[in-house]
């Protein structure tokens, strides 16, 4: 009868799809005394579920990744309750770094206290996959409603069959607020359980509070169970409140009891059931720390009774209608591609998961709040890949992103000042501070001890800021925003781009000892991307400063009063922008890469294919540097950010010239590529990077998604659907699209917002519909199709022909 | 109401499963004089394992070799202890039969076993005796010659494949045995495709930021492949990676690293072109231990 589970047990498998038995999830709602759902809590639709069926021990670590729960505050992976030999709960609150006095110490996101373990013993016999038979297991991720649940049916060694439904969630609504709740049923067997739900930190280098505190005598109501730890080598706290109530169909009453040790805290309960008891486990932790509140400790106990004293049922409808709204403005629609179209919501559902619109002083991580891996670390990633996003879905949570870097400004002046440079140099890597946080040396897979370069040379991040904000600013018109922290980001950018380089003899501003995108060539001089960029930046902070002088007179007085902004330093910049070097070639229409890229040693990719590792892996770190090998969009990038200001036929030669030579070694390049190549009509090529992408985190092979999911790879998704196969383009007056869609597509679907109007639309292969709602009407464009200005309350129309579009035709909806 | 808290991982330590790793019993197949140079090998094993060697002799005069050992090349004390068997019937089927009848056993032999083979075979009995895809057995290439064998340092191949994991226990068990430093080699491979395999964990085909993802990716690595073979906390445990062709790299990889042994999950087929297991048998310059994996 012993059996442990195995992939040949359970056919094992992530993907959306209904699971195999009818949907346990609706015990829930069968039990109106206890459920604490609404009754719409559940949807069986897989194109809004990410199933896990079965268990596969050496995945664990991916599937907490791509199960884990957040809401931009707090994040919460979606590890087993009762544990396994590879389970690595973890708990992280948006913005708690832990650094500790060691040699070569960086900060890394904290992992908190695990709250998740609920141990479930049936006669004294612990309930766990390692005994017994496993008859089904699942995990499911409801991307609708922001929901995380388990499904569980086991046959112990006695025959005892047992159910377990649970859900865990991170509320939208109230974002303190972690619940996670639990349906257990005694399927054909009567007998004492115990309950043990427990938070435990098992981290010895954490300093533990103990909070004066004394348990609840009263049976009937929960207590609230206290943690508080100390951030090693900052001067936070974090407290936790937690509390446990068990519920049953029977009424009967359990026992309880208390157990507390420095780094552990428990409530135990035993309960007698008889075959076709439901019991109902709910469990409420609330997060608070000392980063905004006097007294989180207080603030976490207070605010646990609340929620039990509105109701657990409250909470989880506010948080069901909070992810609704967003889905509302957020959701792509793409017919006909159901893997696609769950990719497209895996990646929403993430990035909706880890921004914070009420906190301007965090970022989101690479990995976002799903994993550890990254340390947490804030790179270029948040601004070029994930902020578009929110810019057009969520500008409030753009907002507070960028709200970040600004925040951070004093810290970026402070990294220039010491490289000897002026204005802002944005850190490569940063935590919470805005420090530079990359780490100074690594060790390569062969052993060899190897410096770490990018945050010295890595600088494109400072005008992937600037350009974020001047992105956010052009979308949104939000002008408060922008003189209020965007203006003096743009400011304080250009100038470091005005002292980074230097005029040489040869009359050209030259930008030497960078690393660009293309991280496989490091140390290398005039990098097409920095320096196209970087010109970018200086031209736009003159425009600013323009801007602020004729707009908000009196901000630029502040600004210039306290940065110290001569007319002369500012008019300057069109001088050091206009002498830019940029290795442009005429003849060819070709970028050239960074000087000398010409002459490195071609490769030809095809030949390693396929092939099963990243090129630098194959080839070896110092190998590559000497070859033609790109490891992600570079160029390529550069001609889609300055997509106005490039020609169509420079675009089109620059990257039919650098898609051979990239290698994809990032998780990054995919989605641009995707993008590019939808824009300029290559179809194949865009479906199959559209593929590569949507499979970064999903696809069951990749194996490095452990560590948490690849946030920018999500955002770069979002991105080629609406800004490649869409063709989205903000214009001055409005927007343009030139649809591009795949041949089996029937419909490309998704809502956007552009200078306070909200747009939805429709795409199919013979029509485009966009409804405009909004007080001020925008310009409809179509490429080569005439334009339109459309007014609020109306829905546009424009149908295909053999030899174009016809002209939009206004319907009222 | 404070009590000490129950001990909830007891219980699951007591579920976990246990890697099947110890060693009771050798056998050593004896044709002649090319697979001497399996005996000092066969010898250290006994000793590791504390198992007993079988000397299974193929030909006439099994009294003489019990009786005189020098006659063949042998010392007094290299069959001290041993049991003689001798071969009736085709060699090959004998050594498997008896392996059969012998709990927890390994095979130790030459590759040269038997007449020899044109192209990339090896012996013929070698070849006859894997056949019946062995569960364990240890490879020696006749060039080693018959000296001292010792074992400091264990080559683990692990392609990231779940059907690599049974190679795990063994050669965590043998390095702790002998004291030995364990490096896991991953080869990323060009010209072949992604592992399928559930649960695989091939090198990352993105590595976004080096410094981050490969200690990342290193951990996650061992971490599966110490859960999936459960070795010894206390063995030094390494992880390399490599990029190329499997087979040749990872017997280059032994012979710089001056391996003693390497270990090896086996699919129970190298007959196909460019198969990996050859490559590393006949490349490593050190003994091979095979363990079968049937995926």
């Amino acid at each position: 009868m012993n059996r442990v589970p195995s992939p040949v047990d359970v056919s094992p498998d992530i993907h959306g799809g209904r699971a195999k038995s009818p949907c346990e999830r609706e015990l829930q709602a069968r039990d109106p005394a206890l459920s604490v759902l609404p009754s719409n809590f559940c949807t069986s639709d897989p194109r809004w579920l990410l199933l896990d069926e079965g268990f596969t021990l050496a995945r664990e670590h991916e599937t907490e990744s791509l199960f884990a729960i957040a809401n931009g505050y707090m994040g919460n992976r979606g590890s087993l309750a009762e544990g396994s030999r590879l389970s690595a709960p973890a708990t992280f609150v948006a913005g708690i770094f832990e650094q500790f006095d060691t040699p070569g110490s960086v900060p890394a996101l904290m992992v908190l206290p695990d709250w998740t373990g609920v141990r479930i013993w049936i006669d004294r016999r612990p309930l766990t996959m390692q005994q017994g038979e496993v008859l089904e297991h699942r995990r499911i991720l409801d991307f609708r409603h922001g929901v995380l649940w388990r499904e569980w049916r086991h046959r112990d060694s006695d025959g005892r069959i047992t159910r377990l439904v649970t859900f865990r969630l991170a509320s939208l609504a109230d974002r303190h607020l972690l619940l996670h709740c639990v349906t257990f049923i005694a399927e054909n067997y009567n007998s004492v359980i115990r309950f043990e739900s427990s938070m435990e930190t098992t981290d010895l280098n954490v300093p533990v509070r103990v909070p004066e505190w004394r348990p609840e005598r009263n049976a009937s109501r929960p207590n609230v169970l206290p943690l508080e730890l100390e951030v090693p080598g900052r001067h936070e706290t974090v407290a936790f409140g937690l509390a446990s109530q068990l519920l049953t169909s029977s009424r009967a009453a359990g026992r309880r009891a208390m157990y507390k040790d420095r780094r552990k805290i428990m409530e135990a309960c035993e309960v007698e059931v008889r075959a076709g008891t439901h019991c109902h486990l709910h469990r409420l932790l609330s997060v608070y720390t000392s980063r905004y509140h006097s007294n989180p400790f207080a603030r976490s106990m207070e605010h646990v009774r609340d929620v039990l004293s509105k109701g657990v049922a409250a909470e989880a409808a506010a948080h069901a209608a909070q992810w609704e709204s967003r889905w509302n403005s957020a959701d792509i629609v793409v017919e006909g591609d159901d893997a696609l179209q769950r990719a497209l919501r895996f990646a929403c559902y993430h990035l909706i998961s880890a921004a914070n619109p009420d906190d301007g002083r965090v970022s989101i991580g690479a990995r976002t709040l799903s994993g550890a891996a990254y340390k947490g670390h804030v790179f270029w990633d948040t601004e070029t890949y994930m902020l578009p996003f929110f810019i057009y879905t969520h500008p409030r949570s753009a907002e507070a992103l960028l709200e970040y870097r600004y925040h951070t400004l004093e810290a970026a002046r402070s990294k220039a000042r010491s490289f000897g440079f002026r204005g802002a140099m944005y850190p490569w890597e940063s935590a919470d501070t805005g420090d530079e946080t990359t780490p100074a040396n690594v060790i390569a897979p062969n052993g060899e001890v190897l410096r770490v370069l990018n945050g010295e040379l890595e600088i494109h991040i400072t005008t992937d800021v600037a350009y974020a904000v001047w992105q956010h600013w052009q979308a949104t018109g939000d002008d408060h925003f922008f003189q209020r922290f965007g203006a003096e980001i743009m400011l304080e950018t250009a100038r470091f781009w005005a002292s980074r380089g230097a005029l040489e003899p040869d009359g050209f501003y030259h930008i030497r000892h960078v690393i660009g995108p293309d991280e496989y060539h490091e140390d290398v001089d005039d990098n097409a991307f920095t320096n196209l960029m970087a010109a970018w930046n200086l031209r736009r902070g003159l425009e600013t400063a323009g801007l602020l002088q004729e707009r908000w007179p009196e901000r630029w007085r502040e600004l210039a009063a306290r940065l110290q902004f001569s007319d002369d330093e500012v008019s300057s910049w069109q001088s050091v922008a206009a002498a830019m070097f940029i290795p442009f070639d005429p003849e060819t229409l070709l970028y050239e890469q960074f000087s000398g890229y010409y002459r490195k040693q071609h490769v030809d990719l095809k030949s390693y294919e396929p092939r099963s590792a990243a090129m630098d892996t194959i080839l070896g770190h110092d190998a590559i540097q000497k070859t033609d090998v790109v490891k992600q969009a570079d160029v390529v990038l550069a001609t889609f950010l300055l997509w106005d200001e490039i020609g169509p036929e420079v675009r089109a030669a620059n990257f039919r010239y650098y898609e051979p030579q990239t290698g994809h070694g990032s998780s990054l390049s995919p989605s641009i590529h995707a993008l590019l190549a939808a824009r300029i009509g290559d179809r194949h090529l865009a479906e199959a990077y559209l593929k590569q992408a949507a499979e970064i985190d999903l696809g069951n092979n990749m194996g490095n998604a452990a560590g948490g999911v690849h946030a920018a790879a999500l955002g770069g998704l979002w991105q080629a659907l609406v800004f490649g196969f869409a063709g989205f383009r903000p214009r001055s007056e409005g927007v343009s699209f030139a649809p591009a869609l795949l041949p089996h597509w029937r419909r490309l679907s998704f809502p956007l917002q552009w200078r306070g109007r909200r747009l939805q639309i429709s795409m199919e292969p013979a029509a485009i519909r966009v409804r405009v709602s909004g007080e001020q009407p925008l310009r409809l464009s179509l490429e080569s199709s005439s334009d339109v200005m459309a007014s609020d309350g109306h829905e546009y129309v424009a149908e295909r022909t053999e030899s174009g579009w016809r002209a939009w035709q206004a319907v009222r909806p | 109401m404070q009590a000490a808290l129950p001990d909830w991982n007891h219980a699951i330590r007591g579920a976990k499963p246990q890697c099947a790793t110890a060693i009771r019993n050798i056998v050593l197949p004896l044709t002649g004089q090319e697979t001497l140079p399996a005996i000092p090998v066969a010898r250290k094993l006994c000793e590791l394992y504390r198992a007993t060697l079988h000397v299974i002799y193929v030909g006439e005069g099994l009294s003489d070799l019990r009786e005189q050992p020098a006659r063949f090349g042998l010392t007094a004390e290299d069959v001290r202890g041993a049991v003689f068997d001798q071969a009736s019937g085709e060699p090959p089927a004998a050594v498997t039969r008896l392996a059969r009848e012998l709990p927890e056993m390994l095979i130790v032999m030459s590759t040269a076993a038997g007449q020899q083979n044109e192209n990339n075979r090896f012996g013929s009995i070698t070849e006859s005796v894997f056949d019946a895809h062995p569960p364990r057995a240890v490879l020696v290439p006749p060039e080693r010659g018959n000296v001292t064998w010792t074992l400091q340092r264990i080559l683990l191949a692990h392609d990231g494949t779940p059907i690599s994991d049974p190679a795990t226990g063994p050669a965590a068990d043998l390095a702790q045995r002998a004291r030995a430093e364990l490096t896991a080699l991953h080869v990323a491979a060009r010209g072949e495709e992604r592992p399928a395999a559930r649960g695989s964990i091939a090198a990352p085909l993105y590595v976004d930021q080096p410094h981050h993802e490969w200690p990342a990716w290193a951990e996650e690595f061992m971490k599966r492949v110490l859960a999936g073979g459960a070795p010894p906390s206390s063995v030094h445990f390494r992880l390399a990676v490599t990029g190329g062709q499997a087979g040749s790299e990872v017997a280059a990889a032994a012979r710089e690293r001056n391996a003693d042994l390497v270990v090896m999950a086996w699919h129970g087929h190298w007959d196909h072109k460019d198969c990996a297991t050859r490559a590393v048998v006949r490349g490593a310059g050190c003994p091979v231990m095979l363990v079968y994996s049937a995926g």
